[in-house]
């Protein structure tokens, strides 16, 4: 047994179904190795980690005051129009703001987990674990009888999200029950302070049928060196709601980011993901649209740019389990310096998902030859009435646009840098949140000047 | 090839499914050992160095895994295979000499025929071993060289062990090991600089006895400035268990040459058909794979052309069908080791009945090969509600100036389409089957026209009762 991680297991309170639950998900992730380059869905990434020497971030006292809070923090709480937020330094939440009233008084829930087990446990049992659990969700293709079957997932897939089930100290809980739009964003901002640490987090989000509600995930902190950041975010969508996840990911340089995101899309409901990937040294984010019901809709967005050392796994499922669903996939991403950019995006259509309709298009922009990019887009089509189609393109900025640039007079770096930062924000034409859009248009700007 | 005027319908039937008796020269026990390598050199009265890498292969094959990835292997039942038959009667140059019953699979198959109409050389293959090669003189005149491998070994040793093995060493997947350990017939060609061989050769692949293995080694040199089109078929037949089908081709194309490598995959459905072939392509020289998988339980076979200097260009035409209890793992790789190589893979697959074909594919662009540019389009169709479709591929790039680009597109058959062609007076049938071959045509296009007569047909045997 892991020693520092058992102990810290230990000291985990909560009713006894917890309890027992992390336990078992303690015991499995004890069991697991970290999935090695012979696994085709960690092909290009290794994590390098020693658990034995592995400790918890500390815990940092909470504040009354935005004042108090990190600098970056309160920065980027001016100029943010959420709703209602969290801040979570490290394993808990220091600093928040409430729900208005009347989101309150329609039955909307925003808090944080380790408080709603107290105050909402049902809802909390009903729901946690039930899209990300402990191992790997087994989305192997439900084919015909007869055909060849596809490879299952390998059990060390489930490592991470194993550690992240028994060990998860806090994260933002969201309900939004029957019928009730939530129009301003909730978020929760996310730093850590302490290198040669860990934390590990959840967030659970539900949205009931006919529901609406856009959550913002944002990560955020100065260069910690060995640290790691184990996270898995459970998006439930059940009929007729629309749920829009936004992940912006922007750790300091040394953090390694390992976070499973899933969607669990009912009837006639819509998942609206955007991933921004652009801090950490190490970062994999998976994001799993299940859509489960017939005429559900999932749109998958993402951007990246990685420079100097940084090493991005992107792994994305679009996984048709109805009929008549339809889901849109555009990843875009910059490799530059010696970075290595990985996207692995699959759609899986089950038997019966006839008149499913599902695209994928990844696009890699290569900046510097010392860079690699992997992309590997599949498909797995076990109907035959569908419309699926992927593409996923690689190539140096356009020259003949860099020449158009440049014949009006624009020196080639600025060029470049006009042309990088059009080809990401082209993304960010497709997500109507302004003050998130301006954010993330402030992060590309900073990150492709100091390119 | 001419069409059997016997066959009805393979979807039921294998129209190549028949067997002669066993007849054998030589037959090893089943399984794989240390004896049965050293049996197959000795046979073969191979110099030792030979012999030392067989054995070195074989420990290779022992220390590696079964593929992770990939088809469903689980029922390739390794210890029950015959890894060696000789049979009897060994590589005549005129089919005279070739025993009656060997000689009348091959005529059953069209192959003397074919020789005498269309083809500058032919090969054929029976268990382990070549039963018969020629080459017209012309040729022969001109330096080109068409032998079985043994004789290759034998009459070109320099020459061959300057390739051998160095284009796919044993090391590079469990199955090239197996073959580096047991391998036996194949075909020798040698074309010299300048050379154009203008029809093609042909060599025909045919397993005959239950649970057999076959494992033929191809070297191919095409030398600077030359041309040729080699054609391989194979069949087996359907047996209850299952055989074993794992070649190596290795083909070298030197500066300026341009080759042409087609192959008609038709085993019988009890076939796992393991194949690894490869082409280093030199300057400016062209490598084109065109891989037809229509038969075998499972292949997994990925044509690769690795463009080694400048301005070498690599181009994959590969089409799969897959009918019930198949799967076609097929696809094609490009890699890029030198600057201003292009490549292009076209995938066109077809599944039906709980068939399964998949697209696995890999394009990778080293650090260095400057203005390197491959295009991948996969395109697959579906027959009906159960049939199955996947799509791997692999795209790994280290250069900034590459230029990579993916597609893929799934449909099915489209029913107006069929409307419109019944309301023309076809059956539902032929509707589809006309489809199906506008669908392939891009790739059947590339063939010599009695391969494009032969497989429209075999899809039209396939197409059989798939529309109602």
């Amino acid at each position: 047994m892991t020693q520092p991680l058992s102990d810290h297991l230990a000291q985990h309170t909560g009713p006894d179904w917890l309890t027992a639950k992390r336990k078992q998900s303690f015991d499995l992730f004890d069991t697991l190795e970290v999935p090695h380059s012979g696994v085709e869905a960690w092909k290009y990434t290794q994590v390098v980690i020693d658990f034995g020497k592995l400790n918890p971030h500390p815990k940092r006292e909470a504040v009354h005051d935005v004042s108090a809070l990190p600098k970056s923090v309160q920065e980027r709480l001016s100029s943010t129009d959420v709703g209602a937020f969290l801040v979570l330094d490290g394993p808990d939440v220091v600093y928040r703001t409430e729900l208005p009233a009347e989101l309150t008084e329609k039955g909307v829930i925003f808090t944080d987990l380790k408080s709603a087990l107290e105050q909402y446990p049902d809802k909390v049992q009903q729901y946690l674990y039930s899209v990300v659990p402990a191992e790997v969700p087994d989305d192997t293709t439900i084919a015909a009888p007869g055909t060849t079957p596809s490879k299952s997932p390998d059990p060390s897939e489930g490592k991470f999200s194993a550690m992240a089930a028994a060990l998860w100290t806090n994260g933002a809980f969201v309900y939004v029950p029957r019928g009730v739009e939530v129009a301003l964003p909730l978020g929760s901002f996310r730093v850590m302070s302490e290198a040669g640490t860990f934390t590990a987090t959840r967030t659970l989000v539900v949205a009931e049928e006919n529901a609406r509600v856009t959550f913002i995930d944002e990560q955020d902190s100065e260069d910690l060196p060995g640290t790691y950041a184990i996270g898995a975010v459970e998006l439930v969508v059940k009929d007729g709601a629309q749920l829009r996840y936004v992940s912006i990911q922007n750790w300091g340089k040394g953090v390694t980011h390992i976070q499973r995101q899933r969607g669990d899309v009912g009837k006639d409901a819509v998942l609206n993901s955007l991933v921004v990937t652009m801090g950490g040294t190490l970062s994999r984010t998976e994001m799993q649209s299940y859509l489960r019901g017939q005429g559900s809709d999932s749109e998958m967005l993402a951007l990246y740019f990685a420079n100097e050392d940084q090493h991005f796994d992107h792994y994305t499922l679009q996984h048709h389990a109805a009929a008549n669903a339809h889901s849109d996939l555009l990843y875009k991403g910059v490799s530059d310096d010696r970075s290595v950019g990985v996207f692995s995006g699959m759609i899986k259509v089950d038997l019966g998902a006839q008149k499913t309709d599902a695209y994928q298009k990844h696009r890699t922009l290569m900046l510097s030859s010392e860079a690699q990019n992997f992309s590997v887009p599949q498909l797995e089509i076990n109907a035959n009435d569908v419309r699926c189609s992927h593409g996923s393109t690689t190539g140096p900025v356009d020259q003949e646009q860099l020449f158009f640039l440049k014949s009006r007079g624009i020196r080639e770096e600025q060029a470049e840098k006009m042309l990088v930062t059009a080809f990401l924000e082209d993304v960010l034409g497709r997500v109507p949140l302004q003050s998130v859009v301006k954010y993330i248009e402030g992060i590309i700007a900073k990150k492709v000047g100091a390119a | 090839m001419t069409i059997n005027p016997e066959v009805k319908d393979i979807s039921t039937d294998y129209e190549y499914g028949w067997s002669n008796p066993e007849k054998y020269a030589f037959k090893a026990p089943r399984g794989l050992s240390r004896e049965v390598v050293e049996m197959i050199s000795k046979a073969k009265d191979e110099p030792q160095w030979m012999l030392d890498f067989r054995l070195k292969a074989l420990d290779i094959f022992y220390s590696k895994p079964m593929p992770t990835w990939g088809a469903d292997l689980s029922g390739l039942n390794l210890d029950e295979i015959y890894y060696y038959i000789k049979p009897e009667g060994m590589n005549a140059r005129s089919w005279d000499d070739v025993p009656d019953d060997v000689k009348k699979t091959f005529e059953r198959l069209g192959i003397p025929e074919a020789e005498r109409a269309a083809l500058a050389g032919v090969g054929a293959q029976y268990e382990s071993e070549m039963v018969y090669h020629n080459l017209k003189e012309e040729w022969e005149k001109l330096g080109v060289v068409f032998l079985s491998i043994e004789d290759g070994l034998r009459q070109y040793p320099d020459l061959f062990r300057e390739h051998f093995a160095t284009i796919v060493p044993p090391e590079d997947n469990k199955f090239a090991a197996v073959n580096s350990a047991v391998w036996s017939g194949g075909s020798f060609v040698y074309v010299p600089k300048g050379v154009k061989v203008d029809i093609p050769l042909q060599t025909y692949f045919r397993i005959n006895a239950e649970s057999s293995g076959q494992f033929e080694r191809t070297l191919i040199i095409i030398d600077e400035g030359a041309q040729a089109h080699y054609i391989e078929g194979c069949t087996a037949p359907a047996y209850n268990s299952d055989s074993f089908h794992s070649g190596v081709i290795e083909i070298v194309v030197k500066e300026g040459a341009r080759f042409r490598y087609s192959t008609i995959q038709n085993w019988s459905h009890n076939v796992y058909n393991l194949v690894t072939q490869r082409a280093a392509v030199y300057g400016n020289g062209v490598m084109e794979w065109v891989d037809g998988n229509l038969g075998s339980k499972v292949t997994m076979k990925y044509p690769a052309c690795y463009l080694l200097e400048d301005g070498a260009r690599g181009e994959i035409l590969s089409i799969a069908m897959a009918g019930r209890g198949q799967h076609q793992d097929a696809g094609g790789k490009i890699v890029h080791f030198a600057p201003n190589t292009s490549g292009s893979i076209v995938s066109k697959s077809i599944s039906k009945d709980s068939g399964r074909s998949s697209y696995r594919g890999l394009v990778k662009i080293y650090e260095g090969a400057r203005n390197a540019k491959t295009n991948v389009e996969c395109d697959a169709l579906l027959l009906d509600e159960e049939a199955r479709t996947d799509t791997y591929p692999y795209i790994e790039i280290e250069e900034k100036t590459a230029r990579v680009g993916h597609e893929a597109t799934v449909s099915k058959i489209n029913d107006e389409q069929i409307l419109y062609l019944q309301s023309r007076g076809l059956t539902g049938d032929q509707a589809a089957g006309l489809i199906v071959r506008g669908f392939i045509e891009p790739i059947a296009k590339e063939l010599p026209l009695e391969y494009a007569v032969e497989l429209n047909r075999l899809i039209e045997l396939e197409m059989e009762g798939s529309v109602g």
